[in-house]
């Protein structure tokens, strides 16, 4: 029965091709539109950090100044905390042994070469990390191991490089031993790892959801030798005056004022496996500000937020207002191109109404009229959510000349967002379908019979 | 009056139809008039002028492959040979490359009178005596930096006490000394201001991010600098090669990157808001699209149901004019209830990204323009099938009865 009504769906199309092409394509266009929006949002949503989601946590501390009253700044996240905080605070935290491991990083950048000038100096942004980078992002060594904790608290020329960079540098051999000038200055190779490049750049958003991806890692303890700033943003904010000094500063004592007073550049991760881990980490996170609180390096009462990955990712707006509010308009896009579907096809099966009539009066139950029609509208659905795939892939690609390079690389649909597409499309057609057959097959057949 | 009274009824009688098409007029109204109101907004942001001569002019970025240090006579001397080149207008150092969004913000308040401090978010830029010739900028009033006045430290060094001098943009100005009063000759915080130029955009260009511009003539001996090079018309593209193998020559032991014109840099800025406009756009054609040929659809639909009872009006003595009025008169009706319904759906779709995606309140005149706007497209996707009409014979009438 049913291939003898997809046979009587195909004739009808056939009858009307006008109308039927302008069904189709408008539930086509409906279902493009608005998976191009999702498609977009689920890429820039994309959690690379969900294996790890429940244990690992970004920390803010409300470190503002006094005087500071809005929520908008530039350097607040939208729970209205700073995001970024400073060399002294993380230093003391390090110190902790509660957290199963904890991260203190900032970006870096560096002319990158080799001594023998086998590869063409470039500029490369790098990581500078206490050496739980790896173990709490979950980044495997290939080769060597990460560097010794001393180099976390004092100078050490060593560096740990991703598999892509040993690649351009050492032809991806082992290259642990050898050395790589950052600067003009050598640095000893002690581990490759494997390439850490989630997108968006969960660990590190600063710089926008794309730039927080290095292929190098320097320890944490290059500071005052190098004199380091971060490539990317250093507030400095309170509600005192700056010191004045009697004497000139040397350049050393001003940078030791940067990393001891309130300039804030530093990010910090910590990984806490269970609840009770987390409330000691709360409270001994507590303790420390209380106690700076006094001396009045923080400025405001305590407040601090523990964000997972997912979280930070929201706190962030990866998902930008402008592609939310692109994405809802596609949805009621969608909706008045079901609803132009519904008119169309009601108005179409009405007509043909006549023929129900004479069916219905030779003995088909109501049941089967309105499977009949529910056929016909189908066929019209599911064309035109094979369609709507197809151009819901031009949609991206209209998007990608749009956005940003980073960004383009990862709009594409997935197996997720392509099933989805199909499961929107069997819906639209389904909602589009059913209202009109049911009409259809409510009508009397005496009215139509009486007519002819 | 017309057959108000007649097509109600019908409609009455025959409401699904009717009632889709009026809820799907309503959305789209919703649709358009928002859509629309954003585009329009974007476009303001991207066709505001930036004040500097964008279209003339390319920055690029030294990094140094060794010492972190740069000496400020390498940079004289550099500028001094990319001003010789043919072609070249001007050139200056900065500390960021103009219109890029990014470079040195920060609050500065004119304490003068300390019962009421003036504060302000001020874009740092920091060039020299030929900054104001290279960006193509306007002295208003006093003076620009002198070479002289050029100071160069590590950004570590006390520096803020060496800043011989301060040019503010009028906005600046305008902000922490009141609308168009000259600030030139006194002291902010403890700089002397010695001129004014006009207002422009030159490190940011999001709206709102900084009040205006504060020029000092300062080099940070520790970040790597930028030169900005200003052309003559149709010269850029040459130059842009040039340049980097002039400073490649005078000096091999240093990268010369982001070689960017002005242009592209704007580009790069207002990217967000460049896509949301042409989203938007598409959106409003597709579904001013959907919704016209929509309407065309089922006015042909209705006009071919009711081939007979025309051709009984016809016989009766109606003209061909009064069923085509007939037809757009319906139209009317049913638009017209959409639009209303439309007005308060547009207001919601609204008041929702007012509230979540902090996005502006709808103006009266998009809602009424937007209302214009959907009217007229359900007229005239009515014309072409209320025009079929005039083809129906009177005698049909006479058939089939």
């Amino acid at each position: 029965m049913l291939s003898y009504y997809l046979q009587l769906a195909w004739l009808s199309v056939r009858r009307t091709p006008v109308m039927s092409l302008l069904m189709i394509l408008t539930l086509a266009v409906g279902v493009a539109v608005s998976m191009t929006m999702l498609t977009l949002q689920h890429v820039m949503s994309t959690n690379g950090l969900a294996a790890k989601n429940d244990t690992l946590y970004a920390l803010q501390i409300d470190n503002a100044s006094a005087g500071d009253g809005g929520t908008s700044s530039g350097n607040k996240l939208t729970n209205g905390l700073p995001y970024l905080l400073s060399y002294r605070t993380v230093t003391t935290l390090l110190r902790s042994d509660i957290p199963l491991h904890q991260v203190a990083m900032h970006r870096w950048a560096a002319a990158l070469s080799l001594e023998n000038n086998q590869v063409r100096p470039s500029k490369e942004l790098v990581r500078v990390t206490s050496r739980d980078f790896f173990a709490l992002f979950g980044v495997p060594f290939i080769y060597g191991q990460v560097w010794d904790k001393s180099a976390d608290n004092d100078a050490r020329y060593q560096v740990v490089i991703d598999r892509t960079m040993n690649q351009r540098l050492f032809n991806g051999e082992n290259s642990v031993g050898r050395s790589l000038q950052l600067d003009g200055r050598p640095y000893q190779v002690v581990g490759v790892v494997e390439d850490f490049n989630p997108l968006p750049s969960v660990q590190d958003l600063t710089q926008g959801a794309f730039g927080g991806n290095a292929s190098i890692y320097l320890p944490f303890g290059l500071h005052r030798a190098l004199q380091m700033m971060p490539y990317g943003s250093m507030t400095y904010s309170s509600s005192h005056p700056r010191p004045q000094p009697q004497e000139p500063l040397t350049p050393e004592q001003q940078y030791e004022q940067i990393l001891q007073e309130r300039y804030f550049w530093m990010q910090y991760w910590v990984e806490l496996p269970d609840a009770d881990t987390k409330n000691a980490f709360v409270s001994y996170l507590r303790n420390y500000f209380d106690e700076q609180r006094k001396t009045d390096f923080f400025e405001r009462d305590f407040k601090y937020a523990l964000s997972t990955p997912s979280q930070w990712l929201a706190l962030n707006q990866v998902v930008s207002n402008d592609t939310r509010v692109m994405t809802w308009l596609a949805l009621v896009f969608l909706a008045v191109c079901i609803i132009n579907t519904i008119a169309l096809l009601l108005a179409k099966l009405l007509k043909q109404a006549p023929e129900t009539g004479i069916r219905r009066a030779l003995g088909a139950s109501r049941s089967a009229i309105f499977i009949q029609n529910l056929v016909e509208s189908g066929v019209i659905g599911v064309l035109g959510g094979l369609l709507g795939i197809a151009l819901s892939q031009l949609g991206l690609g209209l998007v990608r000349t749009l956005v940003s390079r980073d960004e383009a690389a990862v709009v594409y649909s997935d197996g997720l967002t392509l099933l989805l597409t199909i499961a929107l499309a069997l819906l639209a057609s389904i909602i589009a379908g059913c209202y009109p057959a049911w009409r259809v097959s409510r009508t009397s057949p005496a009215y139509y019979l009486k007519n002819q | 009056m017309f057959e108000f009274g007649p097509i109600v009824r019908t409609l009455w009688r025959n409401k699904t139809g009717a009632i889709l098409i009026i809820i799907q007029t309503a959305l789209t109204l919703g649709i358009v008039a928002n859509a629309a109101f954003v585009v329009d907004q974007r476009r303001q942001i991207i066709e505001r002028p930036t004040g500097i001569d964008d279209q003339h002019l390319f920055s690029l970025q030294l990094a140094p492959l060794s010492e972190t240090s740069f000496s400020y006579q390498d940079v004289q001397r550099d500028l001094h040979e990319i001003r010789r080149l043919p072609g070249v207008i001007d050139a200056s150092f900065s500390n960021t490359s103009p219109l890029s969004n990014s470079g040195s913000s920060s609050d500065m308040t004119n304490e003068e009178d300390p019962q009421k401090p003036m504060a302000a978010m001020v874009d740092l830029y920091s060039t020299d005596s030929h900054g104001l010739n290279t960006l193509g900028l306007t002295l208003l009033s006093g003076r620009f930096l002198e070479e002289q006045e050029v100071t160069a430290s590590s950004s570590f060094e006390d520096g803020s006490n060496s800043i011989k001098a301060v040019v503010l943009s009028r906005s600046l100005a305008d902000k922490l000394y009141g609308k168009d009063v000259d600030p030139t000759g006194k002291l902010l915080n403890g700089l002397p201001v010695v001129g004014v130029v006009a207002s422009a955009m030159v490190s940011y260009v999001a709206p709102g991010y900084t009040d205006g511009v504060a020029f000092i003539p300062r080099f940070a001996t520790n970040y790597p600098p930028n030169y900005v090079i200003r052309c003559q018309p149709q010269q850029c593209e040459q130059l842009m090669v040039k340049v980097p193998e002039l400073l490649e020559k005078l000096d091999p032991n240093r990268m010369v990157r982001n070689v960017r014109t002005m242009a592209d840099n704007k580009h790069n800025s207002y990217r967000r808001d460049r896509s949301m406009v042409v989203m938007m756009t598409a959106t409003i054609i597709l579904v001013s699209a959907v919704t016209g040929l929509g309407i065309v659809g089922l006015t042909l639909l209705w006009v071919n149901q009711r081939r007979k009872q025309i051709g009984i009006r016809r016989a009766l003595g109606a003209t061909q004019l009064a069923i085509i009025r007939y037809f757009l008169l319906e139209n009317v009706v049913i638009t017209g209830i959409g639009i209303v319904v439309g007005v308060i759906i547009s207001l919601a779709i609204n008041q929702l990204m007012v509230q979540h995606y902090s996005m502006t309140a709808l103006p009266v005149s998009y809602l009424l323009s937007g209302m214009v706007a959907v009217w007229l497209l359900g007229l005239l996707a009515a014309l072409m099938p209320a025009w079929r009409t005039i083809r129906i014979s009177p005698a049909l009438a006479t058939r089939n009865i």
